[in-house]
């Protein structure tokens, strides 16, 4: 059985290192008269490559619309999709932040204290797990304003170099995991091609330095 | 108003995941579950029928998807927490570990019925699926792993299309998790385990012999078998080999199962046993 592999790339931010790293790889990336066209499917050397949103890398791959693929660490704690995690990779890094306004009253000594959030999920899990009972004010972006605007005193939210907090007056309280795009696979796929999955894990493998896992809360 | 309201209820639509069957797609039902039910009989297997309410209590020291918040759970007149039927496996366990002694051993059992969940694995699955399943318990051979894939092979082949069963381990998934820096470990967690690292520890050639003694006989039935590894194997009560047969295109499996052989003895009496559960309504949307 030849079926092809689908791999499913994050568009954005990510993008560029993703398939620099791939093409390391030796895996039969497209190029960048590919990714000029508007096109998001593309055919290489019996892999297809697909370009979703970064959130929804992971629905893909768990539901096996693709085989393969890169999402963001932060996406997979928050969506905990039922999905292979064989690697990480060291670029594109970041941190997973609790992040206070600067009159924020401490998190369990308020009875019910509010956390503004893109990953609303996660961050009930992990309040839970914290046994604090704060209530989760879901946000789908510009998070940092709900604590400037007094929305809410506490926020989780991506941190990459901290220029965001400082600008707006408020205060990293601790961090809570460290982000990297990581490869993720679809059971069903690791199950019936497992050779073929194997060879890019391993190709990958090759290329990534920082091969140890981030910090899971 | 009255004729609003009427409306809002004729027009209103089974909730998401379950269905009814019309006479035409219960007739297709009833004919695949016809044929399955025949090859099951004529290997020797005998049915059993379990009931669909329990309480929830026997099964909190277990885990699965009865026992997980897959199950539905709730509180009769009595104030007693019963769950519906959410996995056969366990129930079948409980309601026959009593009589093993009496009946005597091996036995040869099958069992069909719908099971539900609240929370659907996939997309588009159902929250009611029609299953039949069938174990064989009081044998620990390795024979007897081979005649439970065989016998899901031959109950999923109504599918018509070309299966791949896929084999891995409890054991051996259990064993690699308890050191996940080691060898075994780290290649687990890493989707990088084969059966050659496998034979080469000390602590799972013997289950790594079985699993290849279990990929010959059934790949010499012509079907496609691959040995895989997946930390998720470590999971649910099974402690030996465990199975899932796709049909070719589907991202699901159409039948899964494996060897739990501390199962019974949470029940009473202890016993090995392998099983496996064939989701019908996967079959039947391939027909």
């Amino acid at each position: 059985m030849t079926r092809r592999l689908r791999f499913a790339l994050p568009k954005g931010r990510l993008l560029p290192a993703t398939i620099a790293a791939l093409g390391q790889a030796g895996l039969p990336v497209p190029d960048q008269a590919d990714l000029a066209t508007r096109r998001l499917v593309f055919e290489r050397d019996g892999m297809q490559w697909i370009l979703v949103k970064d959130a929804d890398v992971p629905v893909y791959v768990e539901h096996g619309a693709a085989d393969v693929g890169i999402a963001g660490y932060d996406q997979i704690l928050e969506q905990t999709p039922d999905v292979i995690e064989p690697l990480a990779f060291a670029f594109g890094t970041c941190r997973l932040m609790l992040i206070a306004s600067p009159d924020a009253q401490p998190l369990e000594s308020v009875s019910l204290s509010v956390v503004a959030t893109k990953y609303a999920s996660f961050t009930k899990r992990w309040l839970r797990s914290r046994r604090t009972s704060a209530e989760v004010v879901p946000l789908s972006g510009s998070v940092e304003l709900a604590a400037v605007l007094s929305l809410a005193p506490y926020i989780v939210d991506l941190v990459e170099t901290g220029e965001t907090i400082r600008v707006h007056g408020l205060r990293p309280v601790e961090t809570i995991a460290e982000i990297s795009p990581r490869l993720i696979v679809n059971r069903s796929a690791f199950r019936l091609e497992p050779k073929r999955v194997r060879q890019v894990v391993e190709a990958l493998e090759a290329v990534t330095s920082e091969n140890s896992k981030a910090g899971t809360p | 108003m009255l004729e609003e309201e009427r409306r809002r209820l004729t027009d209103l639509p089974f909730p998401v995941g379950v269905r009814a069957l019309l006479p035409e797609d219960a007739r297709r039902r009833r004919e695949i579950e016809r044929v399955i039910v025949e090859g099951l009989t004529g290997s020797g297997y005998r049915e059993v029928i379990l009931p669909v309410l329990d309480f929830a209590e026997p099964y909190t020291g277990l885990s699965g998807a009865s026992t997980s918040r897959e199950s539905y759970r709730l509180i009769d007149r009595e104030g007693e927490l019963l769950t519906l039927r959410a996995d056969f496996t366990p129930m079948a366990a409980r309601a026959v570990a009593p009589w093993l002694e009496v009946i005597g051993l091996p036995l040869r059992l099958f069992y069909r019925g719908d099971v539900v969940r609240c929370e659907s694995a996939r997309l588009g699955s159902n929250r009611e699926y029609f299953q039949i399943g069938a174990e064989l318990i009081g044998d620990d051979s390795r024979a007897a792993d081979v005649e439970i894939v065989r016998c899901a092979i031959d109950a999923a082949s109504g599918s018509r299309s070309r299966l791949t069963v896929s084999i891995g381990d409890a054991g051996v998934a259990r064993i690699a998790l308890r050191s996940p820096g080691g060898e075994l470990g780290r290649r687990l967690i890493d989707g990088t385990l084969d059966l050659e690292c496998v034979a080469g520890n000390a602590e799972t050639a013997e289950a790594a012999s079985r699993l290849t003694t279990l990929a010959d006989e059934v790949g010499a039935i012509g079907t496609r078998v691959v040995v895989t590894f997946d930390r998720e194997d470590a999971g649910d009560y099974y402690t030996g080999v465990r199975f899932q047969i796709y049909a070719q295109g589907a991202a699901t499996p159409v039948a899964k199962g494996g060897r739990y052989d501390s199962l019974y003895g949470s029940f009473g009496t202890g016993a090995p046993a392998v099983g496996f559960t064939l989701n019908v309504d996967a079959l039947e949307a391939m027909q």
